[in-house]
């Protein structure tokens, strides 16, 4: 009985999930967080490091590899 | 799942996060405002939070079952009452203080009274459903079908009122065959009124008590030729002696002014005053207020009076005791009798009372029926 495993693997065909709307971002299967500030969100995730930076970031959920927050999006890239 | 909400220095929001998700303590609601960061953890990663964080937290509230806990804890005592007195209204509305059978007869009072305690109808005992009480009623029907003809059980408040009809059996009273107007009284004869036999005094006439008024037997030259049951009237003046005693004084109350307000709760089995009155000696005026179970609530004024001793006069006194004679003679006549004369006999002054003997005349019907 793997059924909610079997469901999640068939919605979620990738290792991570990231979302954004216009004032909220949601990323799924992060590991680790490197730096949280209001300007500053970079995370950890399982092949490549995730750098979003905007301003007034709230976290709104934090949990072991989910993440949501809220605030003004400006800009999202991969760092080294 | 329970759930806190801890409050935090929006200075510090960002270290604590990184430092709670390091420690595998996890955010699951926030919100913010211009001092305070808030957030929301599990109730068990409590102490796992004031091993992580040095700074200054503060939790602000709880949720699922231990906020329930904490108002149960607060409000004990309130709960407590509201349940003792949900359970008082329940047994209020659901026991049965007083059956009432409502009927002139002992003996059918009686009969159902046993009757319907074989079926769980008594005092203090649970209210039955209507249903049940259909089904008792026809039982009961059905046992004693001679003596009811029909049966209802009403609940009013906290009573069963029983109402019935009892079965007559009409039987046919044996007409009497032969029987005489005989006088119970002696007097002088002023009316007769026959319409079966034959009168043998009339008008003007003095009777003695056992004397025949109407014959029964007819007869012709001495040879009786029928007997029938004798039918009629007989008015006759009849003469009394009436002693009549009345109070030389009496007691007045005479109102003060002052006032106090109570209120009287009356039912059944009780009918006193909530609160011990203050005035001594009162009038009461009574204002029902409303009714609940079978008991009334009143709004009762009390007046306070002072009492005040009053002798009457002679011509007073005659008048009381003329009107007292007046009533208790007429208390004793039927139709068609009345008072033909009245005189005083004699008049006594004693110490408390005055005493006056009276000469009665009074037209009477003397005439009973009797067989032979």
């Amino acid at each position: 009985m793997h059924l909610y495993k079997n469901i999640k693997n068939f919605l979620f065909d990738q290792n991570y999930f990231i979302s954004i709307w216009d004032k909220y971002l949601h990323i799924y299967e992060f590991t680790d967080i490197l730096k949280l500030t209001e300007e500053e969100i970079a995370l950890q995730l399982e092949n490549f490091k995730l750098l979003v930076k905007g301003s007034d970031f709230r976290i709104l959920k934090l949990t072991k590899n989910e993440i949501l927050a809220s605030g003004n999006i400006l800009e999202m890239r991969f760092i080294s | 799942m329970s759930y806190l909400w801890i409050k935090v220095r929006v200075k510090e929001k960002n270290r604590v996060l990184v430092k709670c998700y390091k420690n595998k303590l996890f955010i699951y609601n926030s919100k913010e405002d211009q001092k305070y960061f808030y957030f929301k953890i599990k109730s068990s990663d409590k102490y796992l939070l004031k091993k992580v964080c040095s700074c200054k937290i503060k939790i602000m509230d709880e949720t699922g079952w231990p906020k329930i806990k904490k108002y149960l804890k607060k409000y004990l005592s309130f709960i407590l009452a509201f349940i003792v007195g949900l359970i008082i209204f329940f047994c209020l509305t659901h026991i049965i203080v007083d059956v009432k059978i409502i009927h002139s007869n002992k003996e059918i009072r009686d009969l159902l009274t046993t009757a319907l305690e074989q079926k769980g109808i008594k005092k203090n005992t649970w209210k039955k459903s209507y249903s049940k009480l259909q089904e008792i009623k026809d039982q009961i029907l059905k046992l004693y079908p001679e003596k009811l003809e029909w049966l209802e059980i009403e609940t009013k408040g906290m009573n069963y009122i029983v109402r019935l009809e009892e079965r007559k059996i009409i039987s046919n009273p044996k007409a009497k065959s032969a029987c005489n107007v005989v006088a119970i009284k002696d007097g002088l004869i002023k009316k007769i009124i026959y319409n079966k036999g034959e009168a043998l005094v009339k008008t003007n006439d003095y009777v003695k008590k056992g004397d025949i008024l109407i014959e029964g037997t007819l007869k012709k030259d001495d040879e009786i030729k029928n007997t029938v049951c004798a039918e009629g009237k007989v008015y006759a003046e009849v003469w009394y002696q009436a002693t009549i005693k009345v109070p030389i004084t009496k007691e007045e109350n005479i109102l003060t002014g002052k006032v106090r307000y109570n209120i009287k709760i009356k039912n059944n089995a009780y009918d006193d005053f909530l609160f011990k009155s203050r005035l001594k000696e009162y009038t009461t005026d009574n204002y029902p207020l409303f009714t609940l179970f079978n008991t009334t609530f009143f709004w009762s004024k009390q007046k306070k009076v002072t009492k005040k001793t009053i002798t009457y006069t002679d011509e007073e006194l005659n008048a009381l005791a003329e009107k007292l004679v007046n009533e208790k003679i007429n208390q004793l006549l039927n139709d068609n009798e009345y008072i033909i004369d009245k005189k005083v006999l004699q008049k006594n002054k004693l110490t408390n009372s005055f005493e006056v003997k009276y000469f009665v005349v009074l037209l009477e019907q003397i005439g009973e029926q009797q067989s032979f």
